[in-house]
């Protein structure tokens, strides 16, 4: 492995809203030029992660550096740094036009490049004639991509950039970030509930559940050590009362065969089944989407 | 340019994606799509094409090169190899159909022999002519 330098770190990071807390200790590592899926339930911090790193609010302890650069101290450089898609934006200046609100959010944005900005804009369809206040919830995300990418930084922080768009959009979008990730390296982290659009962009899987991490790791990685394999109960085998440490979700289970995703090898599995009265059918790899899937839902520890 | 729709991946084929990607690129040049000094799409253009990760694509160029299958002109782009060895190509597509086919016969619980017979029974004029054929 080659040593990255690191865009995002947090170490214990946690933040509470009243009594309950969002983040209850996130430690994160962010190599530099990856592209990470953040996945989660509802509720589990992705949106509250994403804002304290750009110091939209404070933390309430732990140690966080975004592009070597502390939120606290310096949360209006790194914003002029990061491209930022949220999840929502209420925007004060609701008469301007496209135009002008997004040569305004420029403003404070050095690097902004406007003849990119025109073609993002383009390619998708957005008129930047149209009142801001005007716009369908899939415009406004439109001229919300546009903001996040037209300045070129080297952090994207996008939550549900895809969230509100049509297919036909969604598509485009998904093609520019490819693109425009192909030109400018920039790390991401990719917020998202719709695993199987955006799997392929990824290259680590983050999965946040209650304010913790229960998953970091490469997507490659996850490739070579997950499996889904599927086990028969033999005649004479009794039902397996203990849980398999290896076992992560068990995505099916008839009287007749049990449909499992498992952090193990091969041969691992067919030894375990072998002791336990369970025939090995067999087993294949797991994609990115799936693998989420089963740490979003898994009831063990791994 | 890339021609949209050259290249078919599925996300969500237990394959790496970086595998599809060159099992693609020596399908197109098994059927001719691609032929011999053929540029191939940029990687920028092919990621976006895919919706995937630049890196994806890059990674799968490199082996494709690393196999002979292609080649880089600095700075100018890839090409599909002029000896790439043809034969071969055609080996590891017919090679990876067959796993394909095995491995859903093996979930519907067929035999390889059942197979078999089953191929050799089987009327090629109900097969709809592919789109890649026209």
């Amino acid at each position: 492995m080659t040593q990255h330098a690191t865009a995002v770190m947090t170490r214990g990071l946690r933040k509470r809203y009243g009594k309950d807390p969002a983040l209850s200790g996130v430690d994160l590592d962010v190599p530099e030029g990856s592209v990470v899926l953040v996945v989660g339930p509802n509720g589990a911090g992705k949106t509250t992660l994403l804002k304290v790193l750009l110091d939209l609010l404070p933390s309430d302890g732990g140690e966080v550096q975004v592009l070597g650069r502390s939120p606290a101290r310096e949360g209006e450089r790194i914003r002029a740094g990061v491209g930022f898609l949220p999840e929502k934006m209420d925007f004060p200046f609701a008469r301007m036009d496209v135009r002008t609100v997004l040569e305004f959010h420029a403003r404070f944005r050095p690097t902004w490049d406007p003849s990119y900005a025109e073609q993002l804009a383009q390619a998708l369809d957005l008129r930047m004639d149209r009142a801001w206040e005007k716009l369908s919830k899939g415009e406004s995300r439109r001229a919300q991509v546009v903001a996040a990418l037209a300045h070129r930084p080297p952090l994207l922080l996008l939550d549900e950039p895809t969230d509100g768009l049509d297919p036909l959009i969604r598509e485009r979008v998904l093609s520019l970030l490819a693109e425009h990730l192909a030109e400018t390296g920039a790390t991401t982290l990719y917020c998202t509930h719709v695993l199987h659009e955006a799997q392929g962009m990824a290259d680590r899987l983050l999965v946040l559940r209650t304010g913790t991490v229960r998953l970091d790791e490469g997507v490659e990685e996850l490739r070579r050590t997950h499996l889904r394999v599927r086990l028969r109960p033999t005649a004479e085998g009794a039902t397996p009362q203990v849980r398999p440490d290896f076992l992560v979700r068990e995505e099916g289970r008839t009287d007749s065969e049990y449909r499992w995703v498992v952090r193990a090898s091969d041969p691992q599995v067919r030894e375990w089944a072998a002791g336990s009265g369970l025939e090995f059918v067999d087993a294949e790899a797991v994609s990115v989407a799936d693998t989420a899937l089963a740490y979003l839902t898994d009831g063990g520890t791994p | 340019m890339a021609t949209p729709g050259r290249f078919h991946i599925d996300p969500d084929d237990p394959r790496p994606l970086y595998i599809q990607i060159m099992d693609e690129v020596r399908r197109s040049i098994v059927n001719g799509i691609m032929a011999p000094e053929q540029s191939l799409p940029s990687v920028r253009d092919l990621a976006g094409e895919l919706r995937v990760n630049p890196n994806t694509v890059q990674q799968a160029y490199r082996e494709l090169e690393r196999d002979g299958v292609v080649f880089v002109r600095r700075g100018q782009g890839t090409y599909v190899s002029p000896d790439a060895d043809t034969r071969g190509i055609r080996d590891r597509v017919l090679r990876e159909l067959a796993d394909r086919v095995l491995r859903e016969a093996a979930r519907s619980g067929v035999t390889r022999a059942e197979l078999m017979a089953a191929l050799d029974t089987h009327d090629d004029r109900s097969i709809e002519p592919s789109r890649e054929d026209e």
